[in-house]
């Protein structure tokens, strides 16, 4: 049977410190204002009974993405796993995935991340201080803790201007039989990634033990990201 | 594809011990050390320490191609290998284009906020001889007492720049930070069971937590590990968080009581009255009334005797483990009641009695868990007391499921430097220190009067040339121009200062009024070092050890600057330094005379850790038996602590828990003794108002507030960020886009946290820019109106507002601030039992104005 | 809110739509009287694809790749109505070019009425595609009111500017057609059609409310006063005085037919902004 990866995250183990994001942009090479990985938060309620939550979200690879049947090129495409994934190479820029993802976790490149690195050689104090091009230089490297793994199979391991981008599943480190970046890093463990359709795995048998609630379910997506458990 | 977890033990063999048995690994992690493959030839996951909060995590980073890319956790870690927020940071730490590449001279003399150093490039050789000429001046006119090394935060290797250099050239003053983390909260620990240090927690056992402040799954202690555990503890426990914030840990907790800041003691007091009184202490820990009658009977002491048909019987209590519950009763206790307490802490009666109920109930499995946010106040010292006293009541002081002491780390002395010191040197160290520790105004009994450092009395010590004048100074990894109460203070006394060096990876507020500025290699990835701390039960020492090698021309600041400035000072005629270093620090392997710093740096770490790699401590704990192992396993640690063994075997006068501090009395009458004052006075003196026998009993104490409620009508509290990392993250761009993840932030802002209603009385809205005003002075923010503020409470998180630092932490760099520092308007004031600098506990009080 | 197709997409749907339109109302007249027509005809034709490629123009400097556009022909997403519409388009533009082409060198008599015909097939197909690109992403004011609203209001524009065009010989056509007539039947059906994307939105799902809430909170302007008043209320009411000889035809064409060709841009524009906002 084929494999369907899919991530459960139980915001009742989750306390909500954003490990997962950051190690998602290190793991990555996402510029600022890119994150693959992010979060959601709300407090409602009127002092001194209030409720804080915090979800962290991350593209949810659904079943049936809108992301995918809008694209003019087939650009976003889904993978015999189940991987919702992008192909720069024929991706025209036309930001329709962007458009009908209803989750908001699809970023566009504006411009060339990182060409700071390239460019800019101001620093605070003149042969004192570092600038950001003469770190790039040192590293050899388009910033020093580029991640070049990331380019694993053909991707560019960093997006070029015009092109969207989003969360893989780490797909990159899935061939190589790792989780992603996400749930390795998660300090809780709130995180379970595996084949949905392999009943003895832990994700399987944990979607069972609970009652798992996607985001936008409205939408008829079919989410492949879970969450069970309550954040308070 | 192989995701299962029979292909993980394989890929992990070297480590699957580890963590199978601690299991908290998802199924698959990364491969083991240096076989990651797919990562590139090079790639290779190296341990070492992450220092940016007190957790002191065991990590590891990934290095490929010379660069470290990632971190992970150190999966021999006693918490399993978890890391948190902060060591991502790092990366960006280490890489900031901002940190200094090579030492630099000031060429502007003129010092100040704001004003351009105008510093230049010079050679090690020229900085290193410069710092030297200034310490021989001092040596040839027989002052080298006003010499002063400042410590911030620092591995054991401060052992050499701390600890031995400062007296080899005849100086007492080695002034370290400590006095700005966590004195206070020690101060409960030792006073009451003769523990000056941080405790540990059963999480496994536990059934109650009473959180003071404590934001355990974001700051503070073990964070990484509280962060794994609290799911499993949630479901097990109760959790209560006192906090006057909705804090990361206050969200998830069962309970949050948002208590008045600065009031945690009469909230701690009155849950005792309600154990005693509703007798729900622990009778086997504490002991019980011969008669089994409960004579705790509010308002009224308890009776030496009574009448019982007729006949006078004498009322005993046979207390057991502990000392004086009686005493507590009757000078404090009997009066506390929760409607006493609900008008100065803001929380009902109702609720404290059913907190109290509940963490009674749990009995030796409660656990009353003291952190800054209670102690560090002007009068947190009884705070502390007070609700570490509430683990004596409940008997789970070194209980199963309770708060316990910890496993020590084996451990090398530094050689004795005496056989270095010429008379004339010895007596220098005399001298009494700088920072006026052991006057009145300033106890700082860490165990004896004076015994701890006053670290921010230095500023004004400097500036008042009391108890004499300080001449030439280094400082390292610190920053107290920015991170000490009162920050305007120290901005003086640093433009006082005649000569200052200062070892930075940053051009830190306080670099700004250097001399000499020396790079510093960063902790984390490019230096030698270690620690030793506990974490889950178990102690540990954990290695620091260069992953990259710096991009600029940095230097380690504990080991590597001492060294070229011993090899100068001998140049210069004065070999005492070199010759005590070049003596007692040959490589412990193969018996070499350290010749350059980096050999010393390297023999120097060997030295000190010698106990643990020479495989003699292997029974104690982790088999380690050589250098290399020890740098391949990046940590060494304890077998887990048991409880127990240390009940009627406290350090304490009486070996007993003590409600009535004999320990405290001791030390504060020879503390009177020493300063010719009476004790009542001495307590005075220190700010507190107790008088007479109530000073030994944890007792209540007004909470102090500077400024009149008439002009300033806020209370200001400030609290930590999960993404601190000690003040230095700040120029990282990751900080800020992230920094939502502490309840009530906003990405890229540092907003000031104010209740809706508040904001509704000031006209203030979401976004409006305020300035917030103190006695001490002000800064600028932004308004965020959020719930999980306490009304008449206005917060903000510290880290922010740095003047200088980098161009990502500053707005202008050298002059506008991005943000606002809260010590901008943090009173400088101090908790003088302790000695601590406050920052918790609401004792500035705020204006707030529309700008 | 944040604007990932910008003006730059409104243009293309307008332009696009303008031209579709002039080509449908130049086919009509064609096939009615092609003699008593010609000059008219001609403009349509020669117009007709000017302004689609314009639009397309436009919308490729909206693109974070135009180069890989040339990749669309081989990389195809039937799901994709922006992936047929390039083809649509393209098959349009080539057809009317070459339409247009004869028309200039060989005059418009000289056409094949088969592929005036195939043209025509391919501008009502792009004319509906111009509203499907929005309703096939799925916002919840992007509903499949929408190509119906965009493809009325691309003949009304393309018409109302092929009108302004040949002003001389506005008579002419007033002779055959009772323009104010037929230009309020289908202003009525446009109007019909915005009413019932509207009320579909107050009335349907919370989501839809929420799209509704904002087109009345922050486009109120936009929609009421440019979109309904000047773009389709204003020429049903001066057309309908018209009707009722309280004014002349000819006095008041060139305002009224501006505005509904403007009407019909800041209509588009509204629709293109509103779904990203909500």
């Amino acid at each position: 049977m084929a494999k369907k990866y899919g991530m459960i995250i139980d915001l009742h183990r989750c306390v909500g410190c954003g490990a997962c994001d950051l190690a998602c942009k290190s793991e990555n090479n996402t510029p600022v204002g890119i994150d693959w990985a992010s979060h959601k938060i709300e407090t409602y309620g009127v002092f001194p009974k209030v409720t804080y939550t915090h979800t962290p979200t991350l593209c949810n690879h659904c079943e049936d993405a809108p992301c995918v049947r809008v694209c003019p090129t087939h650009a976003m495409h889904k993978t015999e796993e189940g991987f919702v994934v992008h192909d720069p190479s024929i991706c025209i820029g036309c930001k329709s995935c962007m458009l009908a993802d209803p989750y908001g976790v699809i970023f566009f490149n504006k411009t060339d991340a990182f060409s700071d690195y390239v460019s800019d050689d101001s620093s605070i104090v003149k042969g004192g201080t570092f600038s950001k091009k003469e770190l790039s230089d040192k590293a050899k490297a388009p910033f020093p803790n580029f991640n070049a793994a990331r380019g694993a199979g053909g991707y560019e391991a960093i997006r070029r201007k015009g092109t969207v981008e989003k969360c893989t599943f780490c797909n990159h480190r899935v061939a190589q039989g790792l989780s992603p970046a996400c749930v390795v890093a998660c300090p809780a463990d709130a995180r379970i990634f595996g084949d949905l359709n392999d009943e003895k795995s832990q994700i399987a048998t944990t979607l069972k033990a609970h009652k798992p609630t996607v985001l936008l379910p409205e939408k008829g997506t079919n989410p492949k990201v879970f969450y069970i458990r309550s954040y308070n | 594809m192989s995701i299962n977890r029979r292909d993980f033990l394989k890929t992990t063999a070297g480590t699957a011990a580890v963590a199978s048995t601690l299991s908290i690994f998802p199924e698959v992690v990364e491969a083991k050390t240096g076989e990651l493959k797919y990562e590139g030839e090079a790639g290779k996951w190296v341990s070492t320490t992450c220092q940016g909060c007190t957790s002191w995590c065991p990590i590891q980073g990934l290095v490929v191609d010379g660069k470290v890319i990632k971190v992970r956790g150190n999966p021999n870690s006693p918490s399993g290998g978890r890391i948190c927020p902060r060591p991502h940071l790092a990366l960006q730490q280490v890489y900031d284009p901002d940190r200094v590449k090579t030492p630099l001279k000031r060429t502007n003399p003129k010092k100040g906020r704001g004003i351009d150093p105008k510093f230049v490039p010079i050679s090690w050789d020229e900085a290193i001889n410069t710092i030297a000429d200034k310490i021989m001046e001092l040596i040839k006119a027989g002052e080298t007492h006003k010499y002063m090394l400042m410590r911030g935060r620092y591995t054991n290797l401060n052992e050499i720049m701390y600890n031995t250099f400062p007296k080899l050239i005849g100086s007492p003053n080695n002034i370290s930070h400590s006095a700005l983390c966590a004195e206070s909260e020690k101060f409960g620990r030792y006073y009451t069971e003769g523990f000056w240090n941080y405790a540990d927690f059963d999480l496994d056992n536990t059934r109650y937590i009473l959180g003071w402040g404590a934001d355990w799954v974001a700051s503070n202690r073990q964070t990484p590990w509280f962060m794994h555990q609290f799911g499993k503890v949630k479901d097990r426990a109760k959790i209560t968080t006192i906090d006057p914030r909705l804090s990361a840990t206050a969200a998830k907790s069962h309970r949050w009581l948002p208590v008045i800041p600065g009031e945690d003691g009469a909230l701690a007091i009155a849950i005792a009255h309600v154990i005693l009184s509703e007798g729900k202490w622990n009778k086997s820990f504490v002991g019980d009334f011969a008669d089994k009658v409960n004579y705790f009977i509010p308002e009224k002491e308890v009776p030496t005797e009574i009448e019982l048909d007729g006949k006078v019987i004498p009322v005993v209590f046979e207390e057991k483990h502990t000392h004086g519950v009686i005493a507590w009763w009757n000078l404090e206790l009997k009066d506390r009641t929760p409607e006493w307490a609900e008008k100065l802490t803001g929380i009902s009666a109702k609720e404290i009695r059913e907190v109290a109920r509940e963490f009674a109930e749990a009995g030796s499995r409660a656990i009353s868990w003291v952190t800054p946010g209670t102690a560090m106040q002007p009068r947190g010292a009884y705070a502390s007391l007070a609700a570490h006293a509430l683990n004596g009541l409940v008997g789970s002081v070194d209980a199963v499921g309770g708060i316990l002491q910890g496993n020590s780390v084996p451990s090398v002395a530094a050689p004795d430097v005496k056989p270095y010191l010429s008379e004339e040197i010895a007596k220098a160290l005399k001298n009494k220190k700088i920072d006026q520790r052991g006057t009145k105004g300033f106890p700082a009994i860490n165990q004896k009067s004076g015994g701890g450092v006053v670290t921010s009395r230095v500023a004004q010590a400097m500036m008042d040339k009391n108890p004499y004048d300080i001449k030439v100074a280094i400082g390292y990894w610190n920053n107290w121009v920015f991170s000490t109460n009162g920050a305007n203070v120290w901005e003086k006394a640093m433009e006082t200062l005649p000569f200052f060096a200062h070892v930075t990876t940053n051009i830190a507020e306080m670099t700004m009024y250097a001399d000499i500025v020396l790079p510093a290699k960063m902790h984390l990835f490019e230096r030698f070092g270690f620690v030793t701390n506990k974490q889950n039960l178990h102690g540990y020492m954990s290695i620091h050890q260069p992953l990259v090698k710096p991009y600029g021309d940095a230097k380690t600041d504990e080991t590597e600057v001492p060294f070229l400035l011993a090899q100068a000072l001998a140049k210069k005629g004065y070999d005492a330094p070199l010759r005590y270093f070049q003596d007692n620090f040959k490589d412990p392997q193969s018996g070499k005379i350290p010749e350059t710093s980096e050999e010393f740096d390297l023999f120097a770490v060997k030295y000190f850790t010698k106990a643990i790699w020479s495989g003699e401590s292997n029974e104690k704990g982790d088999t380690i038996n050589s250098w290399e192992e020890l740098l391949d396993k990046g940590v060494w640690k304890t077998k887990k602590f048991k409880p127990g063994k240390k009940i009627d075997n406290f350090k304490t006068e009486t070996k007993k828990f003590e409600f009535y501090s004999e320990t405290l009395k001791k030390v504060m009458i020879e503390h009177a003794e020493k300063n010719k004052i009476t004790v009542d006075e001495a307590f005075e003196h220190a700010n507190y108002t107790c008088k007479g026998e109530v000073s030994f009993v944890p007792h209540y104490e007004p909470a102090v507030r500077h400024g009149d409620e008439a002009t300033y009508p806020f209370i200001f509290s400030e609290h930590r960020s999960r993404l601190n990392r000690e003040g230095r993250s700040q120029n990282s761009p990751w900080y800020y886009t992230t920094k939502n993840v502490d309840p009530g932030d906003e990405n890229e802002k540092d907003v000031t946290k104010i209740n809706p209603l508040d904001g509704k009385k000031l006209g203030l809205k979401n976004g409006d820019k305020i300035r917030i005003s103190s006695i001490q002075g002000s800064l600028e923010s932004e308004v965020k109106l959020w719930e999980g503020t306490r009304p008449g409470v206005v917060i903000k998180c510290y880290g922010q507002g740095h003047w200088a630092y980098g161009r990502v932490g500053s707005e202008v760099f050298g002059s506008k601030p991005r943000g606002g520092n809260n010590n901008q308007i943090l009173i400088h004031e101090y908790e003088r039992l302790s000695g601590t600098n406050p920052r918790a506990g609401g004792f500035a009080r705020v204006k707030i104005e529309k700008i | 809110m944040q604007l990932l197709w910008d003006v730059r997409v409104s243009l293309d749907l307008f332009l696009g739509g303008l031209g579709v339109g002039a080509f449908l109302v130049g086919v009509i007249l064609y096939y009615v009287d092609v003699k008593n027509y010609e000059g008219f005809v001609k403009k349509s034709f020669v117009i007709a694809p000017l302004l689609v490629i314009a639009g397309l123009l436009l919308l490729l400097t909206e693109l974070g790749r135009p180069l890989n556009v040339i990749k669309t022909i081989y990389a195809v997403n039937p799901t994709s109505f922006m992936s047929i519409g390039i083809f649509l388009q393209s098959a349009f533009v080539a057809v009317a070019l070459l339409i247009a082409f004869k028309a200039l060198t060989s005059g418009v008599s000289s056409l094949s009425s088969k592929i005036i015909y195939a043209g025509a097939i391919l501008a009502g197909l792009v004319g509906l595609y111009h509203g499907f690109l929005l309703s096939g992403i799925a916002k919840e004011p992007w509903n499949n009111a929408i190509p119906v609203i965009f493809f009325i209001s691309s003949i009304l524009a393309g018409s109302s500017l092929m009108i302004l065009l040949n002003l001389d010989s506005l008579e002419n056509l007033v002779a055959r057609f009772k323009l104010p007539l037929i230009i309020n039947m289908i202003l009525t059906l446009e109007l019909a059609a915005v009413f019932a994307w509207v009320y579909n939105l107050a009335l349907t799902t919370a989501s839809s409310k929420h799209a509704y809430d904002v087109l009345i909170s922050s486009f109120s302007m936009e929609f009421w006063v440019l979109s309904i008043l000047i773009g389709l209320i204003a020429p049903l009411v001066i057309f309908t005085l018209v009707i009722l000889n309280k004014l002349s035809l000819k006095a008041v064409a060139i305002p009224t037919f501006s505005i509904i060709v403007a009407g019909s841009f800041f209509l588009k524009n509204l629709v293109v902004y509103l779904g990203q906002a909500v």
